[in-house]
């Protein structure tokens, strides 16, 4: 984003970069930016949080007002949604043998959520949850991806499924009280839920497997850095 | 955390080793009175609207957001899975502000929120994206639009 503001920038655009990784800040020099000491993912900070995502917003455009020159400027306030709540309870989940039951478990949970925030971030992969679910479940016990959409390869069709089961059960985490973490969320996915500890296990089986575009889903797109073993 | 020293050590390699465009001719636009500033929201999340086609992996395109979509029918299809996504699902202001924005236009602090914002997938080589840059700066030009937010994601 930072290349982006210089080009914006010599079309005659002001610009500011609202940035998360300050070596790059650094090193690529935007006409203004405001390094923000949050979260990858959260550049305006916590969420339900609007004055502090004011308080970002507002400081960041200051700097077109403020500065007659390059300019990189610190935000001191930290997310403080950062910090574990320890009142936060996980859902319930039980033991499964199928994904599709765990997800059914956890429906009203979503829902719940859905109905609280007038929205939801699952839809990227436009196939319904029970589908999606279902197609994890077959590619975990046939081994290979399985086909839906025909206008997309078997291997993105994964990508899409496990970026909405992923949306699907932090949405569901999302319902309960307390103001989770994000950590918290994520350790109670990669580590207590079927979905999670299949999606590791079948990471592994991708990454050995002969077709090279098999072993780099395995390899880049189901487990991040922090959970993989 | 984005501290560099709070991530693990593959993904702090991974940004420490990012090869990051060199731009020779760096331009800067003269400062201008806040409450002149007429401001949209670029961000990289790789910001699709629902039921849309889905963003290859490599777009070096941007898509539009009208004001008249509403929050619900905006999704991430960003292709890293590296990156807190639990803040975007609770609170869409957290990578794509358009309330906080309209709030500080009502409130006269800008003279105007546009009408339309715009999300890239970050994951892009910048140098890719450069001809679909300058053909946004058009557009918003032709909005009248002078100042940009940039959003990484």
């Amino acid at each position: 984003m930072s290349a982006i503001a210089h080009w914006l920038e010599q079309a005659g655009i002001s610009t500011v970069v609202i940035g998360l990784v300050k070596l790059h800040l650094e090193k690529i020099r935007p006409p203004r930016a405001l390094w923000v000491p949050f979260e990858l993912g959260r550049p305006l900070g916590a969420p339900a949080n609007p004055q502090l995502q004011r308080a970002v917003l507002d400081k960041a455009l200051r700097l077109v007002e403020n500065s007659d020159k390059q300019c990189l400027i610190d935000f001191e306030t930290e997310d403080p949604r950062r910090i574990a709540d320890k009142d936060w309870q996980a859902p319930d989940i039980g033991t499964h043998q199928a994904i599709l039951d765990e997800v059914t478990e956890l429906k009203p949970f979503y829902q719940r959520q859905c109905v609280d925030k007038s929205r939801t971030a699952v839809g990227v992969s436009a196939i319904a949850i029970d589908e999606l679910a279902a197609l994890v479940d077959k590619t975990y016990l046939d081994n290979e991806f399985q086909p839906i959409r025909s206008d997309i390869s078997d291997r993105l069709m994964f990508r899409l499924a496990i970026d909405d089961l992923k949306a699907y059960y932090i949405e569901a985490a999302l319902a309960g009280r307390g103001n989770p973490s994000s950590r918290q969320i994520y350790d109670w996915f990669w580590k207590d839920s079927l979905l999670g500890s299949r999606l590791r296990e079948l990471r592994h089986r991708f990454m050995d497997s002969d077709n090279t575009k098999v072993a780099d889903i395995g390899l880049k797109f189901i487990v991040p850095h922090l959970w993989r073993d | 955390m984005a501290r560099l020293d709070e991530l693990t050590a593959n993904q702090r390699e991974g940004l420490e080793t990012l090869e990051c465009p060199s731009i020779d001719d760096a331009a800067f636009v003269p400062a201008r009175p806040l409450n002149q500033c007429r401001v949209a929201l670029i961000s990289s999340a790789g910001l699709m609207q629902r039921k849309a086609e889905n963003i290859p992996g490599d777009s070096a395109d941007y898509r539009p957001f009208d004001n008249a979509c509403p929050d619900r029918d905006i999704l991430m299809n960003h292709v890293s899975i590296n990156f807190d996504r639990t803040a975007f699902a609770e609170d869409i202001n957290t990578v794509f502000p358009r309330a906080i924005l309209k709030e500080m236009a009502e409130d006269k602090v800008i003279e105007k929120a546009a009408v339309r914002h715009y999300a890239f997938m970050g994951a892009t080589t910048p140098e890719k994206m450069q001809s679909n840059v300058l053909r946004l700066a058009d557009e918003l030009a032709a909005a009248n639009i002078n100042t940009a937010c940039l959003l990484p994601v």
